[in-house]
C-alpha cells in the first residue's frame, strides 16, 4: 500500500504525507536525536492516527504483517478495531516460531517488501536490526511526536541494536524470565526466599526429601536439547558470575571455574525435578508449577504466570510469588529477556501507515487491553502499575522489578547456533550421555570454532 | 475427366499435417510433470549443491555465497553429532523396517485364512495409515507421559512403577519406533496382502497334495512367489523410514539429550534453526546420496533377480 494508493493526505490540502516528508519534519524536529523519549506522548492518544500525526488520514488499502500463529488469535480483536477506525486492511501472515524466523530472514534479506509489520523476538535484533532488514524508526519516531518513556527502560533498549544507533523495534510483550516459588512450601518448612544458587539447591534438596511422596518436588526446569536446555540454564550460569562470552570479546566462557560450578549445580537441580525434565518444554514447566509438582523454577515466564495466577486453572493461586533471579554472592542478579518487538522492513511501502500502527499498537490503552483479555505482558511502567490490573494480576509488580533487572541474551546474530550448540550438550549431560565437565568442554570448543569460522573472533 | 484431374491432384498433394497439438501430444502430456521437476526439484537441487560447496550469509544485499571448497563436508565428517546421527538413523531404519515389514506379513498372512470379520479387521488396521502422522505423534506423546499418560496407569494397574518412555536414553528411540510401527505396518500389511491374494493357486494345490506342511508351504512356496513384493516393500520402507522426522520432533525434538538425533533431525536444525544453509545443503547431499547408492545397490543386485525374464 502506497500513498498514492491510500490517498492519505495532509492537513493542509494537497500535502500529502508521505516518508519523505515525515523525514524532513524530522530533521526540523533534530536530526540525530534519540528516540529515548518519544513514544509515550502519541501512545497515549486515541485512534485514529490521523489525531496523533495531527493529520486527517483518509485510511485505505493494505498492511501485510507477520505474527507468530499463537499471537495472530490473540492479537485479532485489536488488529480488527484499528483496521476499522483507519479503514486500513490488514492481512497477517502466520508462522509457528522456527518457520517465522525462516520466512523473515529469507524475505528480509532478499528485500522483498512483503511485510509492513514484523514481530520479532529479541534474540533475532542483531540479525535483523544488526543486518539493516529493518528501518531505523528515529526520526520517524521523532517526525510523529512519540516518546519512549513510559516504556520499561531496559525493555525499550532491545530495540536500539547496534546499540546507540537508534531505535529499530518498539517491545509489544514485556516477556522477561523470572524465579518463582511456592510461598506455602517454604513456609511450612522454615524456608527463607533463596538468594543464591547454593540455597535454590538446598532447599530444593529439602523440599524433594520432604514432599516427594505428595509428588511435589523442589524445582522445575527445561531439558529439552537446544533453545530449552538453554534458556533453562542461562540463569544458573550467569547467577555464578560468568556469561556464554567474555564482557569485552566474542570468547566463549565455559570452561571457567564459574561455568563449572554453574553445570554442577544444573546437573543437581534437574535430579530434583519432577521425572521426565529431559522431555520437558516451555509450557509443560508451567503445568507442572500450576498443577502442584514443584515449589521453585528458574524458569517461568509471564505467559506461564499468568496461568499459575489463573484460578480456573491452577492448583496454586495465591500460594506462588516471583522476583529476581537468584544470583551467588557478589554477583549481580539478571533476568533474561524474551521480549517481542515490532519493526518495519526495509522495503516496506507503507512505513508511515505500519508506524502510525505501531504506535496505536503498542500505546497504553492497547497493551492494558492485551494484558487483562489476552494475557500477553506488557512493556509499559504504566500499564504494569495500573491499579486495576494490579488486582487481577498480583504477580504484575515482580514482573516489573524484573523487567527493571532485564538482561538479553548475547546480542550476535549467532546467537541461534550458540544457543543450539550450548543446549544440545547441556540436555546431554542432564540425560545422562555425558557429564557437566565434558558439555561445557565441548560447547566451549565448538563454540569458539563456530565464532572463528564466522571471522567474530581470531584462532 | 476433372473428377481425374482431381484425384490426381489429391493423390500428389502431400498428407494433411496433424495440427502441432497433436504432432507433439507426448511432449505435452508430460510437460507439466517435466516443468514442475524442474521449478520444484532439479533447480533447488542445483542451488543446494551449490550451497553446500559455500558459506551461504544472509545479509542486507541478499543471500550471500563464499566459496569454501569442501569445507562443509570436512565439518560434516568431524562433526560428532553428525556421527551420532547416522548410526541413531541406521538403528531407526534397520529397527522399524524389520518390524514393519515382519508384522505387515504376519498380519496379511492371517488376513488370508478363513478368521471371522476379516472385513471389519482389515478396515479397523487401515485405520493408522489415513491418520495425519502430526496427530498420531501428539497422541502418542501424551499417552506416554509419565505422570498422566495411559500406558503408566496401566502400568500402575498391575503394581509397575512408572516408565518414562520419552525421558529415558534407553527407551525413547524405541518407544518412538513403536509408533512408526504402529502407523506404517497397515501400509506394508495392505501391499503385502494384494500380494499374497494375487499369487496362483497351483503349486499350493500341488504342495497341498505332496502333503507338505504349512511352514513347508510358507517356506518353498509363500515366499519365494511373494518375493518380489517383499522387497520393494522392503526397500520403499527403508526410503521412508531414513526420512523419519514428524513424530520425533513432535515428541521429543529428538532427545532425550541427543539420543533420537537423526539426520533429517540435523538437517533441519542447521538449515532453518542455525540458518547454516551451506552446512544444512552439505548434509543433506551426504544423506540424499547415501540412499540413491542404497536403493540403486538394491535395485540392480536384489530385485533384478526378479526382473529377468522367464523361461
Amino acid at each position: 500500500m502506497s500513498d498514492e494508493d491510500n490517498g492519505v493526505s495532509g492537513s493542509i490540502p494537497g500535502a500529502k504525507l508521505t516518508r519523505r516528508g515525515l523525514l524532513k519534519q524530522s530533521a526540523a524536529v533534530g536530526a540525530g536525536a534519540v528516540a529515548a523519549s518519544r513514544l509515550g506522548r502519541a501512545a497515549a492518544a486515541p485512534s485514529p492516527a490521523s489525531q496523533r500525526y495531527g493529520r486527517p488520514r483518509q485510511g485505505g488499502g493494505t498492511l501485510v504483517m507477520a505474527f507468530t500463529s499463537d499471537d495472530t488469535a490473540k492479537i485479532q480483536p485489536l488488529l480488527d478495531d484499528y483496521s476499522e477506525a483507519n479503514n486500513v486492511e490488514i492481512e497477517v501472515r502466520q508462522s509457528p516460531y522456527d518457520p517465522l524466523y525462516t520466512e523473515l530472514n529469507l524475505n528480509l534479506s532478499g528485500g522483498t517488501g512483503a511485510y509492513d509489520v514484523i514481530s520479532m523476538d529479541d534474540p533475532w535484533m542483531p540479525q535483523f536490526a544488526g543486518g539493516e532488514f529493518i528501518m531505523n524508526l528515529d526520526e520517524m519516531l521523532a517526525a510523529a511526536g512519540a516518546e519512549t518513556a513510559d516504556f520499561v527502560p531496559e525493555l525499550i533498549a532491545l530495540g536500539d541494536f547496534p546499540k546507540g544507533t537508534g531505535l529499530r523495534g518498539i517491545p509489544w510483550v514485556g516477556n522477561v524470565q523470572v524465579f518463582a516459588w511456592r510461598t506455602d512450601v517454604l513456609q511450612e518448612l522454615g524456608l527463607e526466599v533463596p538468594k543464591t544458587w547454593d540455597e535454590v539447591l538446598s532447599h530444593a534438596q529439602a523440599i524433594t526429601d520432604a514432599k516427594q511422596g505428595e509428588g511435589l518436588y523442589g524445582i522445575g526446569l527445561r531439558g529439552v536439547s537446544g533453545n530449552a536446555a538453554a534458556t533453562s540454564f542461562l540463569p544458573v550460569l550467569r547467577g555464578h558470575g560468568v556469561d556464554i562470552f567474555a564482557a569485552d570479546s566474542w570468547e566463549p566462557q565455559l570452561t571457567t571455574p564459574e561455568a563449572m560450578q554453574a553445570i554442577t549445580t544444573h546437573l543437581a537441580l534437574a535430579k530434583l525435578t519432577p521425572p521426565g525434565v529431559e522431555t520437558v518444554t516451555h509450557a509443560i514447566n508451567g503445568t507442572n508449577m500450576y498443577e502442584g509438582l514443584t515449589a521453585m523454577s528458574a524458569d517461568i515466564w509471564p505467559d506461564l504466570l499468568l496461568q499459575i495466577f489463573d484460578p480456573e486453572l491452577s492448583k496454586v493461586v495465591g500460594k506462588v510469588e516471583v522476583g529476581g533471579e537468584p544470583a551467588q554472592a557478589g554477583v549481580e542478579p539478571l533476568n533474561m529477556t524474551g521480549n517481542w518487538l515490532l519493526g518495519i522492513p526495509e522495503g516496506s511501502e507503507n512505513a508511515e501507515q505500519a508506524l502510525d500502527f505501531i504506535l496505536w499498537f503498542t500505546a497504553a490503552e492497547q497493551q492494558k487491553r492485551l494484558l487483562l483479555e489476552q494475557n500477553i505482558p506488557a512493556t509499559r511502567i504504566s500499564v504494569l502499575e495500573d491499579p486495576e490490573a494490579v488486582e487481577q494480576l498480583a504477580f504484575l509488580p515482580g514482573l516489573l522489578a524484573a523487567g527493571r533487572n532485564a538482561f538479553p541474551r548475547p546480542r550476535t546474530n549467532l546467537y541461534p547456533q550458540v544457543e543450539q550448540i550450548y543446549g544440545q550438550y547441556v540436555a546431554q549431560a542432564i540425560a545422562g550421555q555425558i557429564d557437566g565437565e565434558e558439555a561445557m568442554t565441548k560447547s566451549n570448543d565448538e563454540i569458539r570454532a563456530l565464532m572463528v569460522r564466522e571471522g567474530q573472533l581470531e584462532e | 475427366m476433372a473428377t481425374e484431374a482431381r484425384a490426381a491432384r489429391f493423390t500428389d498433394e502431400a498428407p494433411a499435417r496433424a495440427p502441432w497439438w497433436e504432432r507433439n501430444l507426448a511432449w505435452l502430456l508430460v510437460a507439466p510433470t517435466v516443468i514442475m521437476f524442474v521449478l520444484f526439484a532439479f533447480i533447488p537441487s542445483l542451488t543446494a549443491i551449490r550451497y553446500a560447496f559455500s558459506r551461504v550469509r544472509l545479509t542486507r544485499a541478499g543471500i550471500t555465497q563464499e566459496f569454501i571448497r569442501f569445507e562443509n563436508f570436512e565439518r560434516a565428517f568431524d562433526d560428532p553429532i553428525v556421527r551420532e546421527a547416522v548410526g541413531i538413523t541406521l538403528r531407526w531404519v534397520g529397527v522399524v523396517t524389520l518390524a514393519e515389514v515382519g508384522l505387515g506379513l504376519l498380519l496379511a498372512l492371517l488376513m488370508t485364512q478363513n478368521i471371522r470379520w476379516r472385513a471389519l479387521f482389515t478396515s479397523l488396521l487401515i485405520i493408522p495409515i489415513i491418520m495425519p502422522p502430526v496427530s498420531v505423534a501428539i497422541a502418542w506423546f501424551f499417552m506416554y507421559e509419565i505422570n498422566f499418560g495411559v500406558f503408566n496407569y496401566l502400568l500402575g494397574e498391575v503394581g509397575v512403577s512408572p516408565v518414562r518412555w520419552l525421558s529415558d536414553v534407553d527407551y525413547a528411540l524405541y518407544a518412538m519406533m513403536a509408533v512408526d510401527v504402529w502407523q506404517a505396518t497397515p501400509f506394508t500389511f495392505l501391499l503385502l496382502y494384494a500380494g499374497l491374494l494375487a499369487l496362483p493357486r497351483d503349486p499350493y494345490e500341488a504342495a497341498a497334495i505332496d502333503g507338505a506342511t504349512p511352514w513347508q508351504i510358507f517356506r518353498t512356496v509363500t515366499l519365494p512367489l511373494l518375493a518380489p513384493i517383499l522387497l520393494v516393500v522392503t526397500l520403499l520402507r527403508v526410503i521412508d523410514a531414513a526420512r523419519i522426522f514428524d513424530k520425533i520432533w513432535i515428541m521429543t525434538q529428538g532427545g532425550p539429550g541427543t539420543s533420537a538425533y537423526t539426520m533429517t533431525l540435523n538437517i533441519y536444525i542447521q538449515g532453518f534453526r542455525n540458518l547454516d544453509f551451506g552446512y544444512s545443503s552439505a548434509l543433506s547431499f551426504l544423506f540424499q546420496i547415501v540412499l540413491i547408492v542404497i536403493a540403486t545397490v538394491y535395485v540392480k543386485r536384489v530385485m533384478a533377480d526378479y526382473a529377468a525374464p522367464r523361461d
